[in-house]
């Protein structure tokens, strides 16, 4: 794609981002998120209100209020501060499966794609074998066995991340196999490394950055779910879904425990899932108005 | 000469888009008498299919915009009439064959069922009793007279199981058994290949007196109109330039743009010049030319023809939009 | 067939040759020297891979799956014993999806940009974005603990109620079948929430994908001839333009499942919900691995059998596909 498309539809973007007001919702959560996780990263517990690690006993289980706008959990601890150290935990997590998984599927697409033939069906076999799975379960298979940590979460998620990126990627890599300036290129004795590094993969990145915003949400999501078991980040490094995990015990006597931390996940997936959706509205290329 | 029976008087029609309106039919006039095949030729986005989806009411309305002029049929304006007064006028006052024999059958339904529909609505509409059976009759009859072999077993297949030229009859079957006023057919032959295209032009001329129906012959292609219009309009830039008898406005094209197309058309001239190409571009349709729209690639115009619009006015036994008349 | 074999390879390949010491993993974190060398022996994994494998397939077919360190129990059995809880609640979940989802988004696609479209819109929206907890806990909040409207005891069915005669395994198809009326509002009391709690996923995209499929099928060709034919427009929609857009959501449906299955790991739990599900989150909870790569066949196998029923089922609406 050349600058000047790429700038039209950045321009494009941010008009219907101003324009509608889920998108620019979105955009604002995504934003807020990644500037909270990113002050946490650079100063540390100091930017929430109160340390998170710090136990109370005397102040357990307040509901509520404005001193805690979250209430305090089972052992007096800020929830609202809990949740704002948990933040970058999760944004890395996300952004590492996404990012790792959108490159390999991206290579592993767009080769399959373009070299088509016998490559074409057998990496297309490996995909479809990896997608038979419940990616939910497999992740959490993987992450047992290879034990607790957040390496570990990114890992066993990688496993059954890519093949929807390399599904994507191939696709893309068929339909630009037919395009002209591939033929063209071609034809001008561009070998087949060159026509994939310098026409199908650039080219293949819009889609995959679309939906990989899209798909920001659900990394949170599942990091979430496998934090909630257990597997994630290891106490006392707080983490939404343990959270969760740790509260529902006193869900009847304290459900601002457990339930906020959850809706806290609802709150950013929705927020990437809008951006992701408005992202997609520009790239489609069927978009009418 | 009994009444027209579809009149379009000063139709102008826009079409909202993020790149600015665009105008798609821009004060059309076109009359069509009973029994007769019109045909309206032009370029790729002059208006032919926009005024054919008008008139049968599926213009897609937010995008589009009625924003001048009427279209009378039978005494009605269908501008006017809502949803379900619009339904009514389909089918077997006005009927459609499309251009895309494949897509526009639902591949969901065997052949016999889509055609059944058509008839069904025209038995419901008249009053008629009717059975499974009749109708069914009907239609593999129908399906005899487009000349679909072994009708009975096509009556039972789906659509990819025929070839285009028998999708095209069944489509063609499917919008005259409705016995409508008017037939229009936008293309109708554009997909097939040139005998299949003979064979259809002569069944649908044959079956129109049959029938007794007017048809809106809508072609990019010359020819083809030239072998089964009785009249021929031709279009630009969404409007109605020439429009008469088919014979006198193919050897005596009165408007610049006529001659120029009919100039350009292979077999005209000598195999050894090259082919005529009318010079310049079509406007892009937000920005027509004022006067007429023509006038930046007409060969004779003249200083009047940038400012004033010409209207349709009768010159020699046809009708010309044209200032130098 | 083919892909069952392939499912197999890639948790062999996954599980024995990528992670590294594969029999401290089987044997749990608190496994002694003597366990791990029992195991090492077992498993064979000092063999060459080729005869891993080998005996990988053998154990499998044999039901022999291994034994969990924490239950002490074979995992083969417990999850056949478990099986038909899961089996009803997720199936209860797909009723759910189908019947609410579809109507949402047909709702959606036929009242487009008008509140009810909206409304659809933003339950999806909730749906798809919600961790599996959230609602699930939130239900349990409202309904079991603030209204009292839902028992409390957990499980399938009340502890005072008889258990209804196994002859599905579904508590409420057998009550029905049996005639036993109190087990039967027993079991379909315990069953909303958790099912509810499950689709609420596969609802949104249900409708989602519903809603896109109908408004691709309204704006076809197809669906332009009939209005020509002067259609009337209820039936335009509802036989014409609905019939083309099942395919999508039926192929939807496998996929579907695999989330459902997903999401019960995580809603089970919560319910104390005696099915698979809760065999495999408390199996996370104590890092029992051998429960979790038995849990993982099961699962593995249930997506494969659905996406062929998928398959068939887009055979039988759609006659331009036939078996081949």
């Amino acid at each position: 794609m050349t600058f000047s498309q790429d700038h039209k539809d950045l321009v494009l973007t941010l008009r219907i981002i101003k324009r509608d007001p889920l998108a620019a919702s979105g955009t604002i959560i995504a934003i807020a998120f990644l500037a909270v996780a990113a002050a946490v990263t650079i100063f540390g517990n100091s930017v929430a209100p109160y340390d998170p690690t710090a136990i109370h006993l005397s102040l357990a289980f307040q509901p509520p209020s404005f001193q805690h706008l979250f209430g305090t959990d089972n052992l007096g601890r800020d929830v609202f501060s809990r949740a704002i150290e948990a933040t970058p935990v999760d944004a890395e997590i996300a952004f590492m499966i996404v990012g790792i998984a959108s490159l390999f599927g991206l290579l592993f697409g767009s080769i399959s794609g373009f070299l088509g033939g016998y490559v074409d069906e057998v990496f297309m076999r490996v995909t479809d074998l990896f997608l038979a799975f419940p990616s939910l379960v497999l992740a959490i298979a993987v992450a047992v066995a290879l034990g607790p940590g957040v390496t570990n979460v990114i890992l066993a998620n990688l496993v059954v991340w890519w093949p929807v990126y390399a599904r994507l990627s191939r696709a893309g890599a068929l339909t630009l196999k037919e395009t002209q300036y591939v033929e063209a290129a071609r034809i001008a004795g561009l070998s087949k490394f060159a026509v994939l590094l310098e026409h199908i993969i650039p080219n293949n990145i819009s889609p995959i950055l679309v939906y990989g915003t899209l798909d920001l949400g659900n990394a949170i999501l599942y990091a979430s779910v496998l934090s909630y078991l257990g597997l994630g980040a290891q106490p006392p490094q707080s983490e939404w879904g343990r959270m969760v995990f740790d509260g529902q015990v006193y869900l009847t006597s304290a459900w601002w425990i457990s339930i906020i931390p959850g809706l806290i996940i609802l709150g950013i997936a929705l927020g990437f899932n809008l951006l992701g959706d408005a992202l997609r509205d520009v790239f489609d290329p069927r978009y009418r108005k | 000469m009994s009444d027209p029976i579809l009149s379009i008087n000063d139709l102008t029609i826009a079409f909202e888009t993020s790149e600015g309106k665009y105008s798609a039919l821009n004060g059309v006039n076109l009359k069509i008498n009973p029994s007769e095949i019109i045909g309206l030729v032009g370029e790729s986005g002059c208006g032919k299919s926009s005024l054919a989806l008008a008139v049968i009411g599926l213009l897609p309305v937010p995008p589009a915009k009625v924003l001048h002029g009427s279209i009378t049929f039978k005494g009605d304006n269908l501008l006017k009439l809502a949803e379900n007064g619009i339904e009514k006028v389909r089918g077997t006052g006005i009927s459609m064959v499309f251009q895309e024999p494949l897509t526009s059958l639902n591949p969901l339904f065997t052949v016999g069922e889509q055609i059944s529909e058509a008839i069904t609505v025209r038995l419901q509409r008249e009053g008629s009793a009717h059975t499974k059976s009749s109708v069914e009759a009907e239609g593999i009859a129908w399906l005899r007279k487009v000349g679909i072999p072994d009708p009975q077993g096509a009556f039972h297949r789906y659509p990819h199981e025929l070839s285009g030229g028998m999708r095209q009859r069944v489509m063609i079957a499917m919008a005259l058994s409705a016995s409508p006023t008017l037939m229009i057919a936008d293309e109708p032959t554009s997909a097939l290949d040139v005998t299949t295209q003979a064979q259809i032009l002569k069944l649908v001329r044959k079956l129109v007196e049959e029938v007794n129906a007017s048809v809106l012959f809508i072609s990019h292609d010359l020819a083809v109109v030239a072998q089964i219009a009785d009249r021929v309009a031709v279009m630009y830039t969404g409007m109605i330039v020439e429009e008469g008898p088919v014979v006198e406005v193919f050897e005596k094209p009165l408007h610049g743009y006529t001659q120029a197309l009919l100039g350009s058309y292979p077999g005209r001239e000598s195999s050894r010049e090259p082919l005529k190409v009318i010079p310049g571009q079509v406007p892009n349709l937000t920005r027509i030319p004022l006067g007429c729209p023509f006038h930046p690639r007409c060969v004779r115009a003249q200083d009047k023809c940038k400012t004033v619009r010409p209207l349709l006015k009768e010159v020699w036994g046809h009708n010309v939009a044209c200032a130098l008349y | 067939m083919g892909i069952l074999l392939g499912v197999v390879a890639i948790l062999f390949l996954v599980f024995r040759v990528v992670i590294p010491d594969p029999a401290k993993v089987w044997a749990g974190p608190r496994a002694s020297q003597q366990t791990l060398a029992a195991l090492t022996l077992r498993f064979h994994l000092n063999a060459p891979l080729y005869m891993q494998f080998y005996y990988y397939l053998n154990d499998l077919l044999h039901g022999d799956w291994g034994v969990s360190p924490v239950s002490g129990q074979p995992v083969f059995q417990s999850i056949v014993q478990y099986f038909p809880a899961t089996a009803e609640l997720t199936s209860a979940a797909l009723i759910i999806t189908i019947a609410l989802g579809m109507p949402l988004g047909v709702i959606a696609a036929t009242h487009r940009n008008k509140p009810a479209d909206h409304v659809a819109r933003v339950t999806s929206l909730a749906g798809v974005a919600s961790p599996p907890f959230l609602l699930a806990l939130v239900l349990q909040f409202v309904f079991v603990f603030y209204l009292r409207a839902f028992p409390d005891s957990g499980g399938r069915i009340s502890v005072f109620v008889t258990q209804p005669a196994q002859i599905t395994g579904f508590f409420t198809i057998d009550s029905l079948i049996t005639g036993n009326w109190p087990a039967f509002v027993s079991s379909l009391q315990h069953l909303v929430l958790p099912a509810v709690a499950l689709a609420f996923l596969t609802l949104g995209l249900m409708s989602r994908l519903m809603r896109a499929s109908l408004l691709e099928a309204l704006a076809s060709d197809y669906v332009r001839t009939a209005k020509a034919k002067g259609l009337r427009k209820y039936v335009v929609i509802y036989k014409h333009a609905l019939r083309n857009a099942l395919a999508q959501p039926i192929t939807g449906l496998a996929v579907y499942v695999a989330y459902l299955l997903g999401g019960s790991v995580v809603v089970e739990n919560i319910f104390s919900w005696p099915g698979i599900g809760r065999y495999a989150a408390q199996a996370a909870l104590n890092f029992d691995f051998p429960a979790i790569m038995g849990t993982t066949i099961v699962f593995a196998v249930c997506v494969v059998a659905m996406n062929l029923v998928a398959d068939i089922l887009l055979c039988l609406i759609d006659p331009r596909i036939r078996l081949g």
